[in-house]
């Protein structure tokens, strides 16, 4: 087992920055999922501490001791990739066993630790058969147990589940989160796939245009995401612009388009009356409430915006509501199957002000914020180009 | 029903018919080398059946089969070995310009081969005077030239191969502790091996049965068996050419179907 440091890695292909000082510590024994869209940049992180690829600036530590200039076959890493890349020409046996055979270890002790290793990834009579004679799930339990067979130090993982459909996915993230546990391999995971890094990461480094944007446990991350970012892309995240008008009772009062939307003061974000702001409140967190329904809305505690009901939609567990509370604007909502509100119907969106998260307002059309809609041509803000989705509160209302 | 049946018959029939037009030629020469009767030319059907004409095969065919064999073989090794190498630069290297490399490698298919034995020839016949060397109707400028002729086959059936292959094996079997050359010799190797013995065969059989760029590198007194059958047929035709043909025919069918049953030619990697 070793400890992973990188620091302040960089790299550049064809003068554009791939990733930009990444640094990173993955302790002893813990798994580490490096999340983010593609080209974000987490697979040339991986592949620079594989080996693969030398980076251009910082190093890479296993133990303290500097491997940047090790070359990957002395670095005593496992890996296991999303096309498996298992031999074709060897069979299961042959594949398994294939670093102890290169490494020179005597037949009996192969064959000793190959059963072992089919044992603990349940597929024990496979050892004959060729790959290409496997579903694509038992290929890629053959291809973990070959990256375990010779105790590695490290265990890298590039997408591994990326090729298996749903139900194995899940199937497979369980037995990986068991194998890995078990054997207390450190472990450095690439993956797009939020519920993967979420169900299955001690740590996430959540990366962005070649850096880290946010690095924590998987509730760190959810519950308090650091940027718009983070919020919208691990779970799902409505946005609402608006601009700060008062601060009360460490509270923050927001004007928006559609009225007063309150959030608590916390320590890690300050702003100052005037700034604009994106709010960021979680599906999980709205209620739809008739209107009128409660006296109560416009407590203290209770943020509430009046919309209407666009669409509904089952999505199995929950009925998941569109609400447009501005003009182009909709919130999306997790609902119980049994809430009755009909298309079209004017409705009230409720949350707790403790649910809401302010970020400084940035536009960001990747994330779903993008070019402003002006409403009265006030010279500060931009004009749209096309559908805005974002529109912040007008400046006459503050 | 009925007509899946006709169906099926008419395409046993044209399939038939395809073989009987490939076959055929070598079927006619070699029933005419077993007639035993005439001597002045071939005859079909054979009025007589024997093997006259096998026992009077002349040492010259042997000693020539014995070259065309030597050359053809050390040429295709050589070419195998070079095709590897140029192969894996063409498709795994990270130099610019692969595009101009690869067709750079099929020039010798596109040049006339009479042009290429002129050029051969005129070639060795500089090098003779500048070095001393004499390459004309030798082993080695057999070989050199049939390595020129054979190598792009080899480069093509293992470049068409390794391009399928995932470059996540290399680095799979680094990951797992190989050094290059082991990574080489128990992955890469393995795996175009089949690929790379069809692509040796064809540089073998077009080394073997050429005659227009031999024609050119041999001599009265040094010559491969194509050409000596061609030169028979030309100037002083005798049955025994049929028998010495037939038998070259018999040959190839056989070590083709050796290493069919011992490498497999089209075994594709799984």
């Amino acid at each position: 087992m070793a400890r992973v440091t990188i620091e302040q890695l960089g790299k550049r292909f064809g003068g554009e920055t791939v990733i930009d000082h990444v640094s990173l510590d993955v302790k002893e024994g813990e798994f580490v999922t490096l999340l983010g869209p593609s080209g974000c940049g987490k697979t040339t992180t991986l592949r620079i501490v594989a080996g693969f690829l030398s980076p251009d600036t910082g190093c890479v530590c296993f133990n303290g001791a500097d491997v940047t200039r090790v070359p990957t076959q002395k670095r005593r890493l496992g890996m296991v990739f999303q096309d498996y890349a298992l031999f074709p020409h060897l069979n299961v046996a042959d594949n398994v066993g294939f670093a102890l055979r290169a490494s020179g270890t005597p037949k009996a002790d192969i064959g000793r630790r190959v059963r072992d290793l089919l044992a603990l990834i349940r597929l024990p009579s496979v050892g004959d058969r060729f790959p290409a004679e496997l579903s694509g799930g038992q290929q890629q339990r053959i291809a973990i147990a070959r990256a375990l067979a010779h105790t590695p130090a490290v265990l890298l993982m590039d997408e591994p589940l990326g090729a298996l459909d749903l139900k194995l996915r899940e199937a497979m993230q369980n037995e990986l989160h068991a194998i890995q546990r078990q054997l207390g391999i450190t472990t450095i995971y690439v993956t797009h796939d939020q519920e993967e890094a979420l169900s299955l990461s001690d740590r996430i480094a959540l990366m962005r245009r070649g850096k880290i944007e946010q690095l924590g446990t998987p509730k760190e991350i959810y519950g308090r995401p650091a940027t718009p970012f983070s919020a919208f892309f691990l779970g799902k995240i409505n946005f609402l612009a608006g601009k700060l008008q008062n601060v009360y009772k460490n509270t923050y009062v927001v004007a928006t388009e559609r009225g007063i939307v309150r959030a608590p003061v916390r320590p890690d974000a300050a702003f100052t009356v005037g700034d604009e702001v994106l709010i960021a409140v979680r599906p999980e967190h709205l209620r739809i409430a008739n209107p009128g329904a409660r006296g109560d809305v416009s407590s203290d505690l209770v943020n509430s915006l009046k919309g209407r009901v666009l669409r509904q939609k089952f999505i199995g567990k929950v009925l998941q509501f569109e609400v447009e509370v501005t003009e182009g604007r909709t919130f999306v909502i997790d609902g119980s199957v049994d809430w009755v509100s009909e298309p079209g119907s004017a409705i009230e969106v409720t949350w707790n002000v403790a649910a809401t998260n302010l970020y400084p307002f940035a536009i960001d059309p990747e994330i779903g914020v993008d070019e402003v809609r002006t409403p009265q041509g006030d010279p500060a803000v931009r004009a749209s180009t096309g559908e805005g989705r974002i529109v912040p509160a007008a400046r006459a209302t503050a | 029903m009925r007509t899946d049946i006709i169906r099926r018959r008419i395409a046993y029939s044209i399939l038939l018919a395809a073989y009987a037009f490939l076959i055929s030629p070598l079927i006619v020469v070699a029933a005419a080398s077993l007639d035993t009767g005439s001597t002045f030319a071939a005859r079909f059907p054979p009025l007589t059946v024997g093997l006259r004409w096998y026992l009077e095969i002349p040492g010259k065919y042997w000693q020539a089969l014995s070259v065309s064999l030597t050359a053809a073989a050390i040429a295709s090794v050589i070419s195998g070995a070079l095709g590897v190498m140029a192969a894996l630069g063409i498709v795994r290297g990270k130099v610019p310009g692969t595009e101009l490399l690869r067709a750079f490698f099929r020039i010798p298919l596109q040049i006339p081969l009479v042009v290429t034995g002129v050029v051969f020839l005129q070639f060795y016949y500089g090098f003779q005077t500048l070095v001393g060397l004499e390459l004309a109707a030798t082993l080695p400028g057999l070989i050199i030239a049939y390595v020129f002729v054979g190598t792009p086959y080899t480069v093509g059936t293992v470049a068409a191969l390794l391009e399928r292959l995932s470059p996540r094996l290399d680095e799979a079997a680094a990951i797992l502790g190989c050094s290059r050359w082991q990574t080489f010799w128990l992955v890469t190797f393995p795996i175009i091996r089949p690929s790379l013995i069809a692509g040796m065969l064809y540089a073998f059989v077009v080394a073997f049965g050429d005659v227009p760029l031999s024609i050119f590198l041999s001599s009265p007194s040094y010559t491969t068996l194509p050409v000596e059958i061609f030169q028979t047929l030309q100037f002083d035709f005798n049955p025994t050419v049929l028998a010495v043909s037939t038998l070259v025919a018999v040959m190839s069918v056989i070590s083709l179907w050796m290493i069919q049953r011992l490498v497999g030619l089209d075994m594709v990697p799984r």
